[in-house]
C-alpha cells in the first residue's frame, strides 16, 4: 500500500521503465482507502511511501473504498 | 486484465539445469516484489530480470550475464539496464511457476522449468526503457556508503611452489576473504544474515567449519570476488589480485597479528579446547541454545568468551570477531567458529614460514629458488644440443 496516489503511480512507473509489462503483475487500477487505528497495524511507511497493512479481521475492504479506478500513467 | 504471456516462448531451449548454479545474492529492484535481482555462478555475475507473466501461475525472466565493467556501470548510473543487455554476451528466458525457486535447490521446484537461448530481437517485448538507470532507493539491500569498486592489490610471493601449493594457497586465503568480507558493512547490505545462517548450522564436527568458509567465499558477489589479474612467478614473485583491497588488508594484519602473539593466541585456543572437551560440547548441536541455556558453569562460559576476545584482541580483528559473536546462537558456536578461523590463518602462516609468501613483511622470500636454474638440462642430450 502507498500513502497517496502519486507514490503508487511513481513506483509503477519506476517498475515500468525497468520491465514494461509491470502492470501484469502489479494490476492497472487502484483503490483509495480510508484507514483508522481501527483497521488493523500497519508499517511506518518507508521514503517511497510504501508501508504494509495488517488488518485485523473485521476490517472491511468494500465499505473502506473510497475510489476505485485506473491509473493514468 | 487479459491473461497469457505477451509473446510465445522465444528461442532455442538451453539446459534449464544450468541456472541450478546459480546463487541468489540481493534484489537490485524491488517494487511490490523483486523486480531484477543479482546471481553469481563461480565466475560471474548474472541479473535476472523479471519480464512476464500468464496471469495463472507462471512467470518469465530475462537470465543475463553482467561483466564486472557493466555492473559498475550500471550500480553508479553511468549504463541503462537497457544496454547492460545489449552488451552481454548470451541472454537466455527463463520460464517457471511464480511461486517456484529460482535457485533451483529444491527438486521439487525443478518440475516444469524452460529456458532458451535469445537474442534481443526475439524479445523486444520485454527490453527496459532507454532511461532504466539504477535507483537505489528501490534496492534496500545495496549500501552506497560502501566501497563499490574493486582495486588491484599485489601478494608477494617467493620460494618454490608446487601446483598443489597454488590450490592450498587459493583455499586458505579465499576462506578468508570471504569471512573477512562478510563480517563488516559492504556493497549488499544484507550479507551478515548469510553469515547468522552459517553459524546457526549444527557445528557437530568438521563440516560446519569448512561449510562455514565455502558458503562466506560464495556469498561474496561476484563482482567483488578475487580476480587473478596477473602472476608474476618469481623469487620474489606476486600475484595481482582484483578485489577489495580493505578485505585483502585485513587478511594481512590477523596474519601479522597472529605471528606476533602466536604463543598467546595458541595458549588462548587451548584453552578454548580444553573446556569444550571438558563440557563434551565437540560433537554437540548447540545451534538453538542461548548462552543461559547451555547448562555449563560462570566460569566455563567466561572462557569462552574471555578467550574468544582475547584471540580477537591479538590478530586485531577485534571488530570482525565482534560481529561473529552477535551472529552466532551462543558463545560456544562463536569460539568454534574462531579456531576454525584460526585454522585458516595458520594455513597462510606456513606459507609465509616457508618462504612461499610474504603478506606480512616478515616472510622471509626463499631466495634460493631460481626459476631459470634449468638442471634438467644435464640429463637431456637433445637439449645440450640445442
Amino acid at each position: 500500500m502507498y500513502v497517496t496516489l502519486e507514490h503508487l503511480l511513481n513506483a509503477a512507473r519506476a517498475g515500468l521503465k525497468i520491465s514494461p509489462l509491470y502492470l501484469k503483475r502489479l494490476g492497472d487500477h487502484y483503490v483509495q482507502l480510508s484507514l483508522s487505528p481501527d483497521s488493523g497495524r500497519q508499517t511506518q511507511a518507508n521514503s517511497k511511501g510504501h508501508f504494509d497493512l495488517h488488518e485485523y479481521q473485521k476490517f472491511d475492504f468494500v465499505t473502506s473504498a473510497l475510489e476505485h479506478a485506473k491509473m493514468k500513467l | 486484465m487479459t491473461t497469457g504471456f505477451a509473446i510465445n516462448f522465444p528461442g532455442d531451449r538451453s539446459r534449464v539445469g544450468m541456472v541450478d548454479r546459480h546463487q541468489f545474492i540481493c534484489d537490485l529492484c524491488f517494487i511490490d516484489g523483486p523486480l531484477l535481482s543479482l546471481f553469481r555462478d563461480n565466475r560471474t555475475n548474472w541479473f535476472y530480470l523479471w519480464c512476464d507473466t500468464d496471469g495463472i501461475g507462471r512467470d518469465r525472466w530475462l537470465v543475463f550475464q553482467v561483466t564486472r565493467k557493466t555492473f559498475a556501470e550500471y550500480i553508479s548510473g553511468k549504463l541503462s539496464l537497457r544496454k547492460a543487455i545489449s552488451a552481454s554476451k548470451e541472454l537466455f528466458c527463463l520460464e517457471g511457476d511464480t511461486n517456484q525457486h529460482l535457485e533451483g535447490e529444491s527438486n521439487v521446484g525443478r518440475k516444469g522449468r524452460i529456458l532458451s537461448k535469445v537474442s534481443v530481437d526475439l524479445i523486444q517485448a520485454y527490453l527496459p526503457a532507454d532511461d532504466s538507470l539504477f535507483d537505489p532507493t528501490y534496492a534496500p539491500d545495496i549500501s552506497m556508503a560502501e566501497q563499490l569498486l574493486p582495486t588491484r592489490y599485489s601478494v608477494p610471493i617467493g620460494g618454490d611452489w608446487f601446483v598443489g601449493d597454488l590450490d592450498r594457497f587459493s583455499r586458505a586465503y579465499a576462506g578468508l576473504y570471504g569471512f573477512f568480507y562478510c563480517t563488516k558493512p559492504r556493497l549488499v547490505a544484507s550479507i551478515q544474515s548469510k553469515l547468522s545462517r552459517a553459524l546457526r548450522a549444527p557445528w557437530e564436527g568438521g563440516f560446519s567449519r569448512v561449510n562455514l568458509f565455502d558458503s562466506l567465499a560464495k556469498t561474496v558477489p561476484s563482482f567483488h570476488d578475487m580476480k587473478i589479474r596477473r602472476i608474476e612467478y618469481a623469487s620474489p614473485g606476486q600475484l595481482e589480485i582484483e578485489a577489495l583491497d580493505s578485505v585483502g588488508k585485513d587478511i594481512q594484519q590477523c596474519l601479522d597479528g597472529y605471528m606476533t602473539n602466536r604463543a598467546e593466541v595458541d595458549d588462548h585456543a587451548k584453552a578454548i579446547n580444553v573446556t569444550l572437551s571438558a563440557c563434551r560440547f565437540r560433537r554437540m548441536n548447540l545451534s538453538a541454545r542461548s548462552d543461559s541455556t547451555l547448562g555449563i558453569s560462570d566460569e566455563q562460559l567466561e572462557v569462552f568468551k574471555n578467550r574468544t576476545y582475547q584471540i580477537a584482541n591479538l590478530i586485531g580483528s577485534h571488530q570482525q570477531l565482534a560481529t561473529l559473536t552477535s551472529e552466532s546462537p551462543n558463545c560456544v558456536v562463536s569460539a568454534k567458529a574462531t579456531l576454525a578461523l584460526l585454522t585458516h590463518i595458520k594455513r597462510l602462516v606456513e606459507f609465509e614460514n616457508a618462504g612461499m609468501l610474504n603478506l606480512t613483511g616478515r616472510g622471509a622470500q626463499a631466495a634460493e629458488y631460481d626459476y631459470r636454474d634449468n638442471w634438467l638440462e644435464e640429463f637431456n642430450p637433445l637439449t645440450e644440443k640445442s
